[in-house]
């Protein structure tokens, strides 16, 4: 399992038990939108924020908090992966 | 918002596998469909007998066809903008929407409102630092908010340079939010957006009619664009311009039982409760224009999430924040809320929640006069304004705090589950109702009149 899809499992397991519970792991795919579907509002958000940087390493800024990161697994994943590079 | 409801069959990003890393899968979304493309365009044929028959959004008489016009020339575009490569799709949706502003705007009014968009779009295009931009942009802006103003001298210099009072409220309808919205983009933006970018989201066809309109964020308008398949997505669009017809034909029922409730008098509880109820439901002509408005994008690829989501069914204040003019509350966390939290959390988390919840309702507040000096020409600082943001924002406050202290954990469907969550709609709708009547009262004193029907009046 690669780097991002580590990152996106973990992710995965996260908003499934926090956010969407009883819900089939196969219907959070990893293109799933989040933020522009309703799934994650911005309370939601600030959790996902929070279990990224914590488990991640990194630290996010407001302006980075919004649907270009973090509309599904793969945006954020890929956000979290370009912030552990520039780091 | 469980997945089954919050995300319709095949609405996945990223559907298409192809083989070409490099090719835009975008274009694979809007290939055409000669079967599919009929069912649609049946639909919209339809729709608009549906508006003609009904005289939906026909308010000044029989002979006001604008809204039907503006239906015409969106679905007229829609069965070219079909059809068309994918690389002229957005430039011919721009190309439509800029020259629908001379069919439905005065010439002069038309003209005004090009120039400011390119001397906006010059600004924010510059090789200036953001800083500067910004501040140029503001004080353009200012400029322009205090050359509307109605002193006779502002009025002389309006009349000197030929602009129409007619040119405000258009004027603010496109760029009194979304300018906002814009400049903070741009601050973490990538790369500058191009002009096709910028005039698609400022010269949006249906804001020369509907200058109420959503504030739409310029990176999830950029984002979703062709998100998914084209097919899905105006068929979405379709179902959200229904719903909206709905919203406006019912708004219509309730404009004229709440004028004959008014001509016949409040004289008893359930009159009150009625009247109450009715008043509230005047937003159905918000949520049945904002459907239409985001259905009409859908059309042409802009794959925009809800503007409203059922909101008759929330079931805490917090909840009703949530679904009611979502476009809102979602500009509000990303210029208010997410920049007053993010700098506070490391001090105080709990705090910093409290604290941007509470700026939320402030801003809400001022920017919400702001909204009605751009419509109607006047800064309106009301107590009963002043009373109902004060008292939503301190519930929704308290509702933040229960939140945090009670997290869901698990979704329980028992019956008992069931019953409580009814009752909570209940209280939460009764709350919202009342503070509603407050809101839309002339006056505070008038509505402690209208609470106390049976004291005699004169």
């Amino acid at each position: 399992m690669d780097q991002a899809q580590g990152i996106k499992e973990q992710l995965r397991q996260f908003i499934l038990k926090e956010f969407l519970p009883g819900e089939s792991p196969a219907n959070l795919t990893d293109d799933t939108p989040l933020r522009t579907s309703g799934v994650l509002d911005s309370m939601a958000t600030l959790q996902v924020v929070t279990f990224v940087e914590e488990h991640f390493g990194i630290e996010v800024e407001a302006h980075e908090a919004g649907v270009e990161n973090f509309d599904s697994l793969n945006s954020i994943a890929a956000f979290v992966a370009q912030k552990k590079a520039n780091k | 918002m469980e997945l089954s409801t919050a995300i319709a069959p095949g609405t996945v990003q990223g559907t298409v596998r192809t083989s070409v890393g490099h090719v835009d899968p975008r274009i694979e979304r809007a290939r055409p469909n000669i079967y599919r493309f009929s069912a649609l365009v049946a639909q919209l044929g339809l729709l608009l007998a549906v508006f003609r028959v009904y005289h939906v959004e026909q308010f000044r008489g029989p002979d006001d066809l604008d809204f039907f016009a503006m239906c015409c020339v969106a679905f007229g575009a829609f069965a070219v903008h079909y059809w068309l490569p994918f690389r002229f799709k957005e430039k011919f949706w721009v190309i439509v929407s800029m020259a629908s502003a001379a069919l439905f705007l005065q010439r002069r009014v038309t003209i005004a409102l090009f120039a400011a968009g390119f001397l906006f779009y010059l600004i924010a295009a510059s090789r200036w630092s953001f800083r500067k931009r910004a501040a140029i942009a503001t004080t353009v802006f200012l400029a322009a908010m205090f050359s509307s103003a109605k002193s006779e001298w502002f009025v002389h210099l309006r009349h000197g340079l030929s602009i129409p009072e007619s040119f405000w409220p258009v004027f603010g309808g496109i760029f009194m939010f979304r300018l906002i919205v814009y400049f903070y983009d741009l601050q973490s933006a990538k790369a500058k957006p191009s002009l096709v970018e910028f005039l698609a989201y400022f010269f949006i066809l249906p804001n020369y009619l509907f200058l109420f309109f959503p504030v739409i964020d310029f990176k999830t308008m950029r984002v979703t664009y062709y998100r998914r398949d084209i097919h899905e997505s105006a068929q979405q669009g379709i179902f959200w311009i229904c719903r909206g017809t709905v919203h406006l034909l019912l708004y219509m029922i309730v404009f004229h039982v709440r004028d004959m409730l008014t001509l016949n008098g409040i004289r008893s509880f359930p009159a009150v409760v009625a009247m109450m109820f009715l008043t509230f439901m005047l937003y159905l002509r918000v949520s049945g224009q904002f459907h239409i408005i985001v259905g009409l994008l859908h059309l042409f690829g802009y794959d925009l999430p809800e503007t409203n989501h059922k909101y008759l069914l929330s079931h805490s204040l917090n909840d009703f924040w949530r679904r009611i003019n979502i476009y809102w509350k979602d500009f509000m966390v990303k210029i208010v809320y997410f920049p007053v939290y993010f700098r506070l959390r490391k001090k105080n988390d709990f705090g910093a929640r409290m604290l941007a919840t509470a700026m939320v309702f402030v801003v809400t507040w001022v920017l919400h006069s702001y909204q009605t000096f751009w419509l109607q020409g006047r800064f309106i600082m009301t107590w009963q304004d002043t009373l109902f943001w004060s008292i939503l924002g301190s519930l929704v406050m308290v509702n933040v705090w229960w939140e945090l202290r009670h997290p869901k954990r698990r979704k329980d469907t028992s019956w008992a589950a069931r019953l409580r969550t009814t009752a909570s709609i209940v209280v939460t709708m009764s709350l919202i109702l009342v503070i509603w009547s407050l809101w839309s009262a002339p006056s505070v004193r008038a509505w402690i009149d209208f609470l106390t029907w049976w004291h005699p009046r004169f």
